[in-house]
C-alpha cells in the first residue's frame, strides 16, 4: 500500500514500514496504518507490503515453529524483498531519499536490509539484539532473555514476592510450578548479577570509546552477528539511525546491556549518527494510546531534526 | 498478474494499491487474479477489498468475513489461501476490511456489530456487481462467522445462498470477557497488580468510555451488541443452509456446540482436527488441506 501525501513536498522524503516479523503489512492492531496515515499527513510518503508468503503475496511460507521463522527473519530472510520494495517505492514515488521502519523483527529485517545507497536512515523500534535459541523447540527461552542487572533484580524481587503468596504454594503443593525453569531464571540471574558488577569494574579501567571491530560485542551465546554488522555498515555509509525502545519491553534492557553498554560508549565516533530513546511505560506492541502518541512524536521529533520536508 | 497502480480518490492522504511483477524469481502458482481496491460502504466509508476474479461467468460468488483483534492478523494469511483455492476452483471471492479495521477507513472504536453486518451487506452488493454472479456464499471464521450468520439470518439477505461457519462465536458475552481478560494482564505487567477488574473495566466502557485491549479500543456499542447475540436461537430458525465446522485439535463436540450441534437440517455441524490457526500456535501456518477440502465440497454439494 503507497500512502501518497495530498500536496507535493519539496523534499519527497519516503519511508518504507516492514512487516513486524510474521505478521502481515497491517501491523499488530494495525500500527502500520496508523503509524502510515499520520505521517503520510505529514507530508512523507509511506509504503507497506508484504514479503513472499506473507499477506497477499505470492510464495509460500513453510510450515514449521513460529520460533524458526523468527530466527530465518533475524538472520536476513526478507533482504531480497525489501530491496525490491526500496527499489518500486522510490520511483513509484519519486523520491529523493527513503527512509525504513520496523518494529522487533521489521526493525531487524530493515537494518539488515539497508545496502541500498538511497536509504538514509532507520527508525528502528524494539530491535531485538538476539536470536531464536533454535535448540529449545519453540519454548520461550527467558532466562537467555536476563541481561541486565536491572532485569535480573527485577526478576529475583518478582520471585521472592511470589514466596509469599498463597497461589504459588497451591500451584507448588498441586506440582504446577516448573521448578526446574525456576531454578534457571533465579540461577541466570544470580550469575548476570555477580557478572555485571565485575564487568563493571573491567569497563571502568579500560574506558573503551570506539566501536570495536569485527568481532562480536556481546558473549551472549544468541547475540545476533548480523545486528553489529549490519549496524556498522549503516554507520560506516553515514546513514542515521534511531533506536526507539519501549520501557516494559525486555528487548530495551537487552539491547542496553548486550550492544549499547558495550558498543555505544559516551564519546564514541559515531555518537552523532545515532540516537537512543526510551519511552515510558510502553509496552512491545505500543498498545496504549498514550504511547502511540508519543511513538508518533517521538518519530516525528527525530525526522523533523533530520529529514524535514519542508 | 499485471502490474498496475491504482490511484483512489478521497478526503485524507491518498492511498494508492500498488501490485508488480517481482524483480527475482518467485514461487508461482498460488496466487489467482486479484484486484485490490477500495469500495464505499452505504455511509460512503471507504472500505479495503480484493476480489480474487476467475476467467469464466460464476453463478455463485463467495464474500468472506475475517474475524476481529488479533485473530484477523493471525489467520489473514489461512483465508487468502482459501480464497485462492476457491479461485481456482471457478469461484471468484471478496475477502474486505470492516470499517475501522485492517486497512479500511476509521477508527476501530467507531465500528460495531451493527456496522459490520452493514458492511457484510455492501460487500456482498460490490461483490455481485463486481462478479455478475446472482448468489453469494459466505465463509466466515470466528466473530466473522457470527457476523456473517447474523447478516444472513436476522436481516434475510436474499442474495445469500448458504454459509460455512469455521469455529463461530456462540457465547458473545463469554467471547468479550475473555478478550477483557487480557486487559487483566496488561495491568499486572504494568502495575504489577490489578487496578481495574473486570466489572470495573465493563463499568467504564458502558459509561462510554472506551478501554484498550492490545491496541484494540473497545467501545460501548461494540459491547453490547456482541453481549445479547443468541445465535443458536438464529440458527434454529434458518432456512438457509449453513455449515459449522468446529475446529480444534479435540475430536469430541466442543461443549460450547453441543446444542448446535442438534440442530437440524439446514444447518449442519462437523467437527474438523486442525489447528486453531486463528490464535498464535507453536507452527504456522498449516495447509489445512481437510478444512479447504471439505468446506468447498459442502459449498459445491449447495451451490
Amino acid at each position: 500500500m503507497l500512502y501518497a501525501p495530498d500536496s507535493p513536498q519539496p523534499r519527497r522524503v519516503g519511508i518504507v514500514i516492514s512487516v513486524n516479523a510474521i505478521k502481515y503489512r497491517a501491523g499488530t492492531f494495525r500500527l502500520h496504518v496508523l503509524l502510515a496515515r499520520k505521517l503520510c499527513a505529514l507530508g512523507y510518503s509511506v509504503f507497506t507490503f508484504d514479503p513472499e508468503g506473507i499477506g497477499d503475496s505470492e510464495g509460500t511460507f513453510d510450515y514449521k515453529l513460529l520460533s524458526e521463522h523468527y530466527f530465518d527473519i533475524q538472520t536476513g530472510k526478507y533482504n531480497d524483498d525489501l530491496a525490491d520494495a526500496i527499489d518500486y517505492f522510490f520511483d513509484a514515488a519519486s523520491l529523493d531519499s527513503v527512509l525504513l521502519c520496523g518494529l522487533c523483527g521489521g526493525a531487524i529485517s530493515v537494518l539488515m536490509a539497508g545496502t541500498d545507497s538511497r536509504v538514509e536512515g532507520y527508525i528502528l523500534l524494539n530491535i531485538p539484539v538476539l536470536v531464536e535459541d533454535l535448540k529449545r523447540q519453540g519454548v520461550e527461552d527467558s532466562a537467555a532473555k536476563i541481561t541486565s542487572a536491572e532485569y535480573a533484580s527485577g526478576m529475583l524481587k518478582s520471585k521472592f514476592q511470589r514466596l509469599a503468596e498463597p497461589d504459588f504454594w497451591h500451584r507448588f503443593l498441586t506440582f504446577r510450578v516448573n521448578l526446574r525453569e525456576e531454578g534457571r531464571l533465579v540461577a541466570k540471574s544470580f550469575t548476570v548479577l555477580t557478572g555485571k558488577a565485575l564487568a563493571r569494574g573491567r569497563s571502568l579501567v579500560r574506558g573503551d570509546k570506539s566501536l570495536p571491530p569485527d568481532q562480536p560485542v556481546s558473549s551472549h551465546r544468541l547475540f545476533n552477528t548480523h545486528f553489529q554488522r549490519s549496524f556498522k555498515q549503516a554507520i560506516g555509509a553515514r546513514q542515521r539511525i534511531f533506536f526507539l525502545f519501549a520501557e516494559l519491553d525486555p528487548w530495551t534492557l537487552i539491547f542496553k546491556s548486550e550492544f549499547k553498554d558495550l558498543a555505544l560508549k559516551p564519546g564514541n565516533v559515531y555518537e552523532g549518527l545515532y540516537t537512543h530513546e526510551v519511552i515510558g511505560a510502553a509496552n512491545h506492541i505500543f498498545s496504549a494510546r498514550d504511547s502511540q502518541q508519543l511513538l508518533l512524536s517521538h518519530i516525528v521529533g527525530w525526522l523533523n531534526q533530520y529529514f524535514a520536508i519542508g | 498478474m499485471a502490474g498496475f497502480v491504482l490511484r483512489l480518490q478521497g478526503g485524507g492522504p491518498r492511498c494508492q494499491i500498488a501490485t508488480r511483477p517481482s524483480v527475482r524469481t518467485v514461487r508461482l502458482g498460488t496466487m489467482t487474479n486479484e484486484t485490490p481496491q477500495f469500495f464505499s460502504n452505504r455511509d460512503g466509508q471507504r472500505l479495503f477489498s480484493v476480489l480474487h476474479r476467475v476467467d469464466t461467468n460464476a453463478h455463485r460468488a463467495v464474500v468472506m468475513c475475517a474475524p476481529l483483534f488479533d485473530e484477523k492478523l493471525w489467520s489473514h494469511r489461512v483465508l487468502v489461501n482459501f480464497a485462492r483455492f476457491l479461485a481456482a476452483q471457478g469461484a471468484p471471492v471478496l475477502r474486505f476490511d470492516y470499517f475501522g479495521d485492517g486497512e479500511s477507513e476509521g477508527r476501530f472504536e467507531d465500528a460495531s456489530v451493527d456496522t459490520r453486518v452493514r458492511d457484510i451487506h455492501d460487500a456482498i452488493d460490490f461483490c455481485l456487481r463486481e462478479t455478475r454472479a446472482q448468489r453469494i456464499h459466505l465463509v466466515g471464521l470466528g466473530y466473522g462467522a457470527t457476523l456473517a450468520l447474523r447478516a444472513t439470518l436476522e436481516q434475510k439477505n436474499p442474495a445469500v445462498a448458504a454459509v460455512v461457519a469455521w469455529a463461530p462465536v456462540i457465547d458473545g458475552e463469554r467471547y468479550i470477557n475473555d478478550i477483557l481478560r487480557a486487559h487483566l494482564s496488561a495491568q499486572m505487567l504494568v502495575h504489577r497488580k490489578v487496578i481495574h477488574d473486570r466489572e470495573a473495566l465493563v463499568g467504564r466502557i458502558l459509561a462510554g468510555e472506551s478501554v484498550n485491549i492490545e491496541g484494540y479500543e473497545i467501545a460501548k456499542p461494540l459491547f453490547s451488541q456482541m453481549v445479547r447475540s443468541d445465535v443458536i436461537e438464529l440458527l434454529r430458525h434458518s432456512a438457509t443452509p449453513v455449515l459449522v465446522q468446529q475446529i480444534g485439535p479435540a475430536e469430541r463436540v466442543d461443549t460450547q456446540y453441543q446444542a448446535l450441534s442438534q440442530l437440524p437440517k439446514p444447518v449442519e455441524f462437523e467437527v474438523v482436527r486442525e489447528l486453531k490457526f486463528w490464535t498464535q500456535q507453536k507452527k504456522i501456518y498449516p495447509p489445512c488441506d481437510d478444512l479447504f477440502a471439505r468446506a468447498s465440497h459442502w459449498l459445491t454439494k449447495v451451490a
